[in-house]
């Protein structure tokens, strides 16, 4: 019979003595937590390899780089204030314009159903006549065209009577 | 990641044997982790920075076409505004 519990106490050392790693207590760092947090990173044993070989090839001391870190978080401050008033303007002018667009839509599909319901009217004099065949031309010839130009394109854009 | 696993990646740093015998002291390791933390956020921040202002850019540009193209949906809106009142008069006249 073997003896389980003897092997198991054996490679429990075994893997002790070959252990490659060794732990540091960071409780005192604070800031070291705060900044794998802020970065997203998980300080595994080649992160840690990475992050000690950048700080030793570092030029600059810690003391200018909290300071660059502190100019650098107020610039951000300022661009993202200014990127949202940016954006808020930009949001703005893009409901006017797509408001306007869907007005447009809206009076061009009436106005093709107008000129729908003029086709069976008959005209009375020249420029009556004159006027039907512009606003079917313009309402129904050329909005199917420009259908059939989207269809061959695969376009979307149903008003088509730019 | 469970609790204690949590636990001690907050609370201890394993570092290769090797790589702590070269660095001499946990002082000297910490001071370089934190350096090298230090600039890998000053990094990450300056390409945050670059994006919005990348960003910010993008908008100006989209800002300043949107007035155009306002003032032509506009015009395309007046014009068909004018031809609805033309079509409800001929088809009002033939009434």
């Amino acid at each position: 019979m073997k003896n389980y519990s003897t092997r198991k106490g054996d490679l429990a050392k075994m893997r002790l003595r070959k252990s490659p790693a060794k732990s540091i207590p960071i409780e005192t760092s604070r800031e070291i937590v705060a900044l794998t947090k802020e970065l997203g990173i998980s300080l595994d044993l080649e992160s840690v390899r990475k992050v000690i070989s950048l700080g030793m090839e570092s030029l600059n001391q810690e003391a200018e780089l909290e300071y660059a870190l502190k100019k650098l978080e107020e610039e951000k401050g300022r661009i993202a204030s200014n990127f949202r008033k940016i954006a808020f303007q930009y949001s703005q002018l893009e409901a006017k314009c797509v408001g306007t667009r869907n007005w447009f839509g809206r009076v061009s599909r009436d106005n093709r159903v107008l000129a729908m319901h003029l086709c069976a009217r008959v005209p009375r004099g020249k420029r009556e006549e004159q006027l039907r065949d512009d606003l079917i031309q313009k309402y129904i010839m050329n909005w199917r065209s420009a259908q059939n130009q989207q269809d061959n394109k695969g376009d979307t854009n149903e008003i088509g009577l730019e | 990641m469970n609790a204690a696993d949590e636990r001690s990646s907050t609370h201890e740093i394993k570092i290769l044997r090797d790589l702590y015998e070269e660095m001499g002291s946990e002082e000297k390791i910490i001071r370089s982790i934190k350096v090298g933390l230090l600039s890998l956020r000053a990094t990450s921040l300056e390409r945050e920075n670059a994006d919005l202002i990348k960003r910010t850019g993008d908008l100006e540009k989209y800002i300043a076409e949107l007035p155009h193209e306002i003032a032509r949906f506009q015009q395309l809106l007046e014009k068909a505004l004018k031809d609805r009142k033309t079509l409800e008069k001929l088809l009002d006249k033939k009434r």
